[in-house]
């Protein structure tokens, strides 16, 4: 911002910044009328940040900051800018996610006004999640998104909309930085809150897993391996505790976690490991559990004796690897599979 | 050769007033809004029909490694439209949890970066079990490698070279065909921008910080209260100038803990010739000298600031129109000369036989990629499900 030009109040910036996203809106870009538009928001959105954050040396201006806020509110803002996101320029895209997290931070005494605004505003998180839609503006929608849901009401909003399972498309694109984004987001939304999340896996159990399943055999190496990973985490968090006993009464589960012990890439192997660990050390096995285990109890030691036997420094690894093969051995016919109890730092 | 992965820059957050203190040629104020120009270059140059596909890449040959030794550089043409690039291959399976996050984290801030000194990606994407990552082609390769293998640089560079060259580290500037000097390296960005807040100071460590100690300021690797701040990339300025007039990092084959001990104790870092019966001092100008001083001193709060070390006159030639600055930093690299790419394109189209090597290079070809090494499995039944 140049020191000495004239420095416009709050309420003029946001003003002129609407009026020239209405021209973005309705010019779309390509026209001269469009060019500028995308010009002078730029250096608005500067001016607007610079207010917010402080610039070089200088502190933020706490009041400026506290009436820009309003005027956003006034005016809808958060909707508009984000709604005209694709159109401004690289810069000014960066400064718009920016802008908008600084907001959505604000407090007063206990209550955050941005995100109740948003909250009578949903749309603008649906926006934020199809945002993963374009290349030009998924990263910052990404910034933004995270942001907001680590607000919990902000986080129920898209878990309990449909738009959630739009996630299980983004995360296996083949762009790999929007992937890994919206990945990022994605484990976000399934892990951040707690209480939340466990209701959710357990209201929304099968929609979310018969989805899920789709990710662990996905053809994408790095969607199978982190959601793999992120499985066993969902499976071992104690506030999952009802999800995680439904998960391994399924046999089918079983079945597809045995298999991925055995894939050809070693992570996967061992993030297979640590799913399969919460199958066998559950000492309230289901029938069908306990005969696969059975059947393949020879098998299973033998396999587990040789698993991953140069990972002599992963000490809690190693323990659980014996625990495993402790209770497999000791398993028997009609013993409900009853054996063992405490599940060394399984459950941990 | 040490690995690729070498840290860039602490402190640099994702906003265009600190890209700015990285830029060569671009005037430092505040807030300063880049060339909307250069924007526009950068983003053609992004929105450049680059395909997710592997198989519309073909190889030349590898002319390098990085990113921990997993990393295969590959020379290679995009064939729908017939350009040369460059692909970095990573095997993502030798990499950890937190490795395989950092790769992630360099693809996104290499979108969310767009400067003409920057070298961020044009694309990427998984095949098998590795990560393709498309790249322009830097034609004069990074100036460590100009240092190791080119034999009038194996001293370092001479002054003028170094002016226009400076920026954090050798390892991490790559000079293009063109004269262009862009930065790379950018896994270890830090944003000072947090959740809506810009951060004051940094703490912590990071990952390659072994790796990189002769880089680092001392108050980095003093993990106080205090924190670190932009500062701290005015050092690693500093040692790179000081790399670039050597060939060495100061410091650099000392074991860890020494520097360490050396840098808490605000030992400053000396001149040091690779080949000692060259006087260091002959070459460069006490201004050089100054300027260096300034930039490694213990204190963060004596550093110049990005504006000040710009406006010294020991820098203001860079400042100058960018056009004459790469076309004189093309001749002052003279006698090497810019990777060929022409005998490179188009390939035969007749026989199917591999093109021959760049004469500019005799780097070791090794076309086909290496199978990422998997432990062949103990159990070959089937289980019994």
């Amino acid at each position: 911002m140049p020191l000495f030009a004239k420095v416009k109040n709050p309420l003029e910036l946001v003003k002129s910044l609407r009026d020239y996203l209405l021209v973005l809106e309705q010019h779309g870009s390509g026209s001269k009328k469009a060019e500028k538009a995308v010009e002078e928001s730029s250096k608005i959105l500067q001016q607007i940040k610079s207010i917010l954050y402080g610039s070089g040396d200088h502190e933020p201006q706490t009041e400026l900051a506290a009436q820009l806020a309003q005027e956003f509110y006034n005016f809808d803002m958060p909707f508009h800018i984000i709604k005209n996101l694709a159109n401004l320029d690289f810069e000014a895209k960066k400064d718009v996610a920016q802008i908008f997290n600084n907001i959505l931070r604000r407090q007063i005494g206990v209550r955050s006004p941005t995100v109740e605004y948003i909250c009578t505003k949903s749309d603008i998180l649906f926006m934020l999640v199809r945002g993963y839609d374009n290349p030009d503006i998924a990263l910052n929608c990404g910034v933004m998104l995270r942001e907001c849901i680590k607000h919990e009401l902000l986080a129920k909003i898209v878990l309990e909309s449909e738009s959630f399972y739009s996630f299980y498309t983004y995360v296996e694109l083949s762009t790999f930085d929007i992937a890994s984004d919206a990945f990022s987001t994605f484990k976000e939304l399934l892990t951040r809150h707690k209480v939340l999340c466990a209701q959710f896996l357990e209201g929304s159990y099968d929609k979310v897993f018969d989805k899920y399943h789709v990710l662990l055999n996905s053809e994408n190496y790095v969607t199978r391996r982190q959601s793999l990973k992120l499985l066993g985490e969902l499976l071992l968090d104690r506030h999952n505790y009802t999800v995680m006993t439904r998960y391994i009464s399924n046999p089918e589960n079983l079945k597809m976690i045995m298999n991925m012990l055995r894939d050809k890439s070693r992570n996967i192997q061992f993030e297979a490991f640590h799913v399969f660990k919460v199958f066998v050390a559950n000492p309230n096995k289901a029938k069908p559990i306990q005969d696969i285990l059975l059947k393949n109890q020879e098998r299973l030691v033998d396999f587990l004796m040789k698993f991953h036997n140069d990972r002599t420094e992963d000490e809690q690894f190693n323990d659980e690897k014996q625990f495993l093969i402790k209770q497999i051995k000791e398993m028997s016919e009609g013993d409900g599979g009853k054996v063992g109890g405490a599940v060394g730092g399984a459950t941990s | 050769m040490s690995s690729c992965c070498q840290r860039l820059s602490q402190v640099v957050p994702l906003d265009q007033s600190s890209i700015a203190t990285m830029a060569t040629d671009q005037p430092i104020t505040f807030s300063v809004s880049l060339d909307q120009s250069h924007h526009q270059m950068i983003m053609d140059e992004r929105a450049d029909g680059f395909t997710s596909n592997h198989e519309d890449y073909e190889f030349f040959q590898s002319i390098g490694i990085g990113c921990y030794g997993i990393a295969n550089i590959q020379l290679s043409r995009h064939k729908p439209t017939n350009r040369i690039i460059v692909v970095r291959q990573f095997d993502l399976e030798s990499l950890d949890t937190d490795k395989l996050e950092e790769v992630q984290n360099e693809m996104k801030y290499s979108s969310l970066l767009s400067h003409p000194n920057i070298l961020s990606y044009h694309c990427s994407f998984v095949s098998d079990t590795l990560l393709w990552a498309i790249q322009p082609l830097m034609h004069y390769g990074s100036c460590a490698d100009l240092m190791h293998s080119a034999q009038s640089f194996c001293n370092g560079f001479r002054e003028n070279v170094i002016v226009l060259v400076i920026y954090v580290r050798a390892k991490h500037f790559r000079i293009h065909e063109g004269g262009r000097v862009k930065l790379s390296g950018i896994r270890n960005l830090t944003s000072t921008m947090d959740s809506g807040a810009r951060k004051r100071a940094l703490h912590g460590h990071f990952q390659s910080t072994g790796d990189n100690i002769c880089w680092l300021a001392p108050e980095v690797l003093a993990q106080d209260l205090f924190g670190y701040t932009y500062k701290s990339d005015i050092y690693s300025i500093g040692i790179a100038a000081l790399e670039l007039a050597t060939g060495e990092a100061p410091f650099a084959g000392l074991p860890l803990t020494e520097i360490m001990m050396l840098k808490l104790r605000g030992h400053p870092p000396m001149l040091m010739r690779r080949h000692e019966n060259v006087d260091p001092i002959q070459d460069y100008s006490k201004t050089f000298f100054k300027v260096v001083d300034m930039c490694v001193d213990p204190n963060p709060l004596k550093r110049p600031n990005t504006t000040k070390l710009l406006s010294l006159s020991f820098l203001k030639s860079s400042r100058k129109k960018s056009s004459v600055i790469h076309s004189s930093l093309k001749d002052l690299l003279l006698p090497v000369v810019p990777l060929n790419t022409e005998s490179l394109s188009p390939p035969a189209p007749l026989h199917d036989q591999p093109p021959p090597p760049p004469p500019s290079n005799n780097t070791a070809v090794a076309s086909t990629p290496v199978d990422p090494p998997f432990r062949a499995l103990t159990l070959d039944e089937p289980w019994l499900i």
